[in-house]
């Protein structure tokens, strides 16, 4: 389990997580691998039964919200917490497993370049899955990829809703500054983008789902349009304001 | 009679606030919905007016537009309301999270000097 840092600027690595707590010891031990001045912080979404702490290290923060807030609140959270405790960068991963903890020091490396504000661990397998939700899952993120190309003029990463994330401090505050929705992916991205940081990418493996599937539903995906669509035009709205 | 039913109405209203059942802020729409409609139900040269304003071939059915309007409106002040809440219950949460880290951070520094 990582230990309590002692670093001055150590990176808070971000672990939302929803009914899903099957991995995160496995995470935290393979964070504690990296050997690097790590703090790691799980922000539990409001899981039906609540995470047991005492299986987690106490150096370990944990945030359990009263509710079923979604992701947009989780990264707040985490951003708060970072720009509080002056982190000097900020990893979101996902709690179930699939995204690759070894690749945490190569986003972090391009960070720490000062090339780039945020950047997007691309899934070099993101296509992946059969059966119709997987099917519905890939349209989305067709259509979600295509618009934020179109709302950025291109400038976009090319997998806009990857989970897996590393911001530096400047772009921790510029997108707190912003209302986070559900799934703020797309949203980060776009916004990023538009707000004048710069964004590179990392070619990432996602590793094969375990167990369950995607529990994106057809209601749900139409929700994530929707709200995406309103994130769109009001941003639209705001540049012709500004012009 | 039409106004048997809306004293009524407005008694009911009136005991809901009273009970603190609906906020006093909440029960405004309400009650200028109440007073619109039962305008509109006893005075039958404003539905006529109103009827033939938008071009309603039949009056009574004036009410019926004006009634689903008041509906309409107060849906969408209850949401705003509602917008308002969620907002607010989200900075709640961001505050209380902010606080239990920061416990959590001090319970830590306490037993790294113990």
């Amino acid at each position: 389990m990582p230990q309590l840092s002692t670093a001055a600027n150590p990176v808070l690595v971000f672990v939302p997580t929803y009914n899903d707590d099957e991995f995160l010891a496995a995470i935290a031990a393979a964070i504690e691998d990296l050997g690097g001045d790590f703090e790691l912080l799980i922000v539990d979404d409001g899981s039906a039964v609540a995470i047991d702490v005492g299986d987690l290290d106490p150096a370990v923060s944990y945030f359990r919200l009263p509710g079923n807030f979604g992701l947009g609140i989780c990264t707040h959270i985490a951003f708060d917490h970072a720009l509080r405790k002056r982190h000097r960068a900020v990893v979101r991963i996902d709690a179930d497993g699939q995204h690759p903890v070894e690749r945490i020091p190569d986003l972090l490396a391009v960070l720490e370049t000062g090339q780039a504000d945020l950047v997007v661990g691309t899934r070099s397998n993101r296509h992946q899955g059969s059966g119709l939700r997987a099917l519905t899952a890939q349209w989305v993120r067709i259509y979600l990829s295509l618009v934020t190309k179109l709302l950025t003029g291109g400038r976009s990463p090319q997998d806009v809703n990857s989970g897996f994330l590393a911001f530096n401090r400047k772009a921790a505050e510029v997108l707190n500054g912003y209302q986070l929705e559900r799934y703020p992916e797309p949203q980060i991205c776009a916004l990023a983008c538009r707000r004048g940081l710069r964004v590179a990418e990392v070619t990432i493996e996602q590793e094969p789902r375990r167990h369950g599937s995607s529990t994106l539903t057809l209601g749900q995906a139409l929700r994530i349009l929707y709200r995406f669509n309103i994130f769109v035009l009001a941003e639209l709205l705001q540049k012709s304001r500004v012009e | 009679m039409k106004l048997v039913v809306i004293l009524v109405l407005a008694l009911v209203l009136l005991f809901l606030v009273r009970r603190n059942l609906l906020q006093v802020d909440l029960s405004f729409p309400l009650f200028a919905g109440l007073v619109i409609l039962g305008f509109a139900s006893m005075n039958e040269a404003f539905i006529e007016w109103t009827a033939a304003s938008l071009g309603i071939v039949y009056p009574p059915i004036a009410i019926i537009f004006i009634a689903i309007a008041i509906l309409l409106a107060l849906i969408t002040i209850l949401a705003i309301a509602y917008s308002r809440l969620r907002s607010r219950q989200q900075l709640l949460v961001r505050q209380l999270a902010r606080m239990e880290l920061e416990r959590q951070e001090m319970a830590r520094q306490t037993s790294v000097h113990e």
